[in-house]
C-alpha cells in the first residue's frame, strides 16, 4: 500500500510540473491575447538583470471607470474590465472589487489593489510586471526609449501570461 | 534524558534491589541509543539540494527551456528512485536524505516553471501543493523529518501569503491542520505536537494581525485551549494548552505595556462581536476547567480577561494577571510534584517583575511595594518547596 503511494505521489508531481509547462504552451497557443501598453520608460530603469519591468498603462485606474463597493484593501482582488481602441489595444472601461460581465471584443482579467494617490488615481498590479527577455528582444528593447506594447495571452481561468514585448513609436502625449 | 545517565542510575537500582536486572534492560531498551546519524545525513541533505539548486539557478537563463524541464524532471524523479532502493536495502538515513532532496526540487521546480512561463503567481497554491506532496510523501515513509519539511513548507508558505499577499490562505491553514494536525493526533509525539502547536498559534496570531485586529488573537487562544480538551493524550494536550497560555502570557505582557500610555485604552477600540465570541468560550473553558478539577487552571484562564475594559486601570491589571498566573504555575508545580511547572512560574514571575520595572509611569512607592510583595511571595513559596523536600526525604528514611 505504502509503496503504491509513493509512486503514485511521483507520479502525479511529474505530471504536476508537466501540466505546468504544457498549460503554458496551451496558454500561448489557445489562449485569447490582448495588446496593452506600457507606461514610457527610460530603458536604463526598465532592466533588473534579465527582466525587464513592465509598468502598464491600465494598472491606473481613472475614478470615473472605478466602481468598487467599499473602501478596499491593498492587495485584494480587482475586477478589470478592458475594452479595445481603435489601435486594438486595450484600455480600461470599468474596475471594480466585483465580478463585471464582458461583451463583444471586452475582456475581464483580475489583478491586485494597490493604493490610491493624491491625484485620487487607483493603482492595480496585474502581476504580469517582470518579463524575462530572451537575448534578441533585450537588446531591441535596451535601443528603445520608447513605450512597450506587450501581448498577454489570457485563459478561461483566469491565468495570465506575457507572450511577447514589442517596441512601438508613439507620439508624445499633449 | 541522556541514556548514559539512566544507565549509571539503573545500575545503582539493581545494586539497591528496586529492580532487578531484566527489568533495568527493559527500561534501557525504551531509550533505544540514538545516533546523531540520521540528523548529519538530514542536513547534509538539506545542504546539497541547496547546491544544486543555486548552480541551476545561476547558470538558468543559459540553458533552453525543454532542457530545464528535462534537467528538473529526471533530476526529481531520480532522487526519488535512488530513495526508493536505499529504503528497499534497509538503508533509511540514506532513504529519507533522497526524498528530502527531492520534495526541495519538485517546489524549486514549480517556482522555477512559474517564472520561465510567466505564471502570474497571485496567490501561495504553489506552496498548497508543495505542502500536499510532502505530506503524501510522509504517509508512504513515515518519517518525522519529512513530516516537519512539509510542517514547515506549510508555515512558510502561509507566512507569505499573509504579510506578503495580504490574503490569509484558509485552504493551506485546513491542510497544515487537517493533514499534519492528524498526524500529531495519531502519533502523539510530544515535541512534534510543541513545534507543530507553536506554529499554529503563529499562524492564527498572523491573522489576527493582518485581517482583523490583534485582540482576535485571544479568541484563537482559546479555541487552541479547548482544542486541549478533546484530546486524551496528555502529550499533545500540554502542547495546545502550554501554547495558549503562553502566548495569552505574551499578551498581558504586551498589554501591561501598551495601555500604561492611558490615552492608548481611551481610544482602543473593540468590535462588539469580540465579546460575542470572547465570553461563551471563556466560559465554556472555565466550566471544563471546573470539571476537569484543575483548580489552577481556571485561576490561569485569567489572562483571557480583555484588559482594555478596565480603562485606566487596564495596565495594573495587566501586571496582576501575570503576577497571579505566575504564581498559581509556581504553585501548581509545588502541588503537582512537576519541576518543569516551578520552572516555568520562577521564570513568569520574574518576567512579570522585570515588566513591572519597566512601567515608568508608576511613582517609585508603588513599585518597591510590588517587588516586596513578589520578593516575600517568592521566599514563602521557596520555604514551602524546601519542606517539602525534606519531608520527602525524611519519609524516604523512615521507609529505609
Amino acid at each position: 500500500m505504502r509503496k503504491k503511494l509513493f509512486f503514485i505521489t511521483v507520479i502525479l508531481q511529474v505530471l504536476f510540473l508537466l501540466a505546468m509547462v504544457t498549460s503554458s504552451y496551451l496558454l500561448e497557443r489557445f489562449g485569447e491575447t490582448i495588446k496593452l501598453q506600457t507606461e514610457a520608460y527610460d530603458s536604463q530603469d526598465v532592466f533588473y538583470g534579465d527582466y525587464v519591468e513592465l509598468k502598464y498603462l491600465v494598472e491606473e485606474i481613472r475614478p470615473e471607470n472605478w466602481f468598487s463597493s467599499d473602501e478596499v484593501k491593498p492587495n485584494q482582488r480587482i475586477y478589470v474590465l478592458l475594452t479595445p481602441n481603435e489601435d486594438g489595444i486595450y484600455q480600461v472601461k470599468a474596475a471594480s472589487d466585483m465580478k463585471l460581465e464582458a461583451e463583444g471584443d471586452e475582456v475581464v482579467i483580475q489583478a491586485r489593489y494597490q493604493y490610491q494617490d493624491f491625484n485620487e488615481i487607483h493603482h492595480i498590479d496585474l502581476d504580469i510586471g517582470r518579463y524575462n527577455l530572451e537575448t534578441g528582444e533585450r537588446e531591441e528593447v535596451e535601443a528603445s526609449q520608447e513605450r512597450l506594447i506587450v501581448s498577454v495571452a489570457l485563459s478561461p481561468w483566469g491565468q495570465k501570461k506575457v507572450v511577447d514585448v514589442e517596441t512601438v513609436e508613439v507620439e508624445e502625449e499633449s | 534524558m541522556k541514556r548514559s545517565w539512566l544507565e549509571a542510575e539503573s545500575k545503582e537500582w539493581v545494586e539497591e534491589g528496586i529492580i532487578d536486572e531484566a527489568q533495568q534492560q527493559q527500561i534501557l531498551s525504551k531509550y533505544e541509543k540514538q545516533s546523531g546519524g540520521s540528523v548529519i545525513f538530514f542536513f547534509a541533505a538539506i545542504l546539497i539540494g541547496l547546491a544544486c539548486l543555486t548552480f541551476l539557478a545561476a547558470n538558468w537563463t543559459e540553458i533552453h527551456h525543454l532542457l530545464r524541464v528535462t534537467l528538473i524532471i529526471s533530476f526529481l524523479v531520480s532522487f526519488y528512485v535512488l530513495g526508493y532502493w536505499m529504503f528497499e536495502r534497509g538503508r533509511e538515513s540514506y532513504g529519507i536524505f533522497c526524498n528530502v532532496v527531492a520534495l526541495a526540487i519538485f517546489g524549486t521546480g514549480i517556482f522555477l516553471f512559474g517564472d520561465m512561463y510567466h505564471f502570474s503567481m497571485n496567490s501561495v497554491f504553489s506552496f498548497t501543493i508543495w505542502t500536499i506532496a510532502a505530506f503524501l510523501i510522509y504517509l508512504s515513509r513515515p518519517h518525522i523529518f519529512i513530516w516537519i519539511i512539509g510542517l514547515v513548507i506549510a508555515f512558510a508558505g502561509q507566512m507569505i501569503s499573509t504579510f506578503q499577499l495580504h490574503d490569509f490562505n484558509w485552504l493551506l491553514l485546513a491542510v497544515f491542520v487537517v493533514a499534519y494536525g492528524g498526524v500529531i493526533y495519531v502519533r502523539k509525539h510530544e515535541g512534534l505536537s510543541w513545534l507543530f502547536a507553536s506554529l499554529l498559534t503563529v499562524q492564527l496570531f498572523a491573522f489576527s494581525v493582518s485581517e482583523v485586529d490583534y485582540y482576535w488573537f485571544t479568541v484563537f487562544a482559546l479555541l487552541i485551549y479547548l482544542l486541549s480538551y478533546s484530546v486524551a493524550s496528555r502529550s499533545v494536550q500540554r502542547p495546545l494548552y502550554g501554547v495558549a497560555i503562553g502566548s495569552m502570557f505574551i499578551i498581558t505582557i504586551y498589554h501591561a505595556l501598551l495601555f500604561e500610555n492611558v490615552t492608548r485604552v481611551e481610544t482602543f477600540t473593540v468590535n462588539d462581536y469580540y465579546f460575542l465570541f470572547l465570553i461563551p468560550m471563556l466560559s465554556l473553558a472555565v466550566l471544563f476547567a471546573i470539571l476537569n478539577k484543575e483548580k489552577f487552571g481556571v485561576i490561569q484562564l485569567v489572562l483571557f480577561v480583555p484588559v482594555f475594559i478596565f480603562g485606566e486601570y487596564a495596565s495594573i491589571i495587566a501586571c496582576l494577571l501575570l503576577f497571579i498566573v505566575s504564581i498559581s504555575k509556581l504553585l501548581e508545580g509545588y502541588y503537582c510534584y512537576d519541576q518543569q511547572k516551578v520552572r516555568f512560574g520562577i521564570a513568569g514571575f520574574l518576567l512579570s517583575t522585570c515588566v513591572v520595572y519597566f512601567q515608568m509611569a508608576w511613582d517609585f512607592l508603588d513599585r518597591s511595594l510590588f517587588f516586596l510583595i513578589g520578593g516575600i511571595i517568592l521566599f514563602v513559596i521557596g520555604v514551602l518547596l524546601n519542606r517539602q523536600h525534606s519531608g520527602r526525604l525524611e519519609d524516604r528514611r523512615k521507609d529505609g
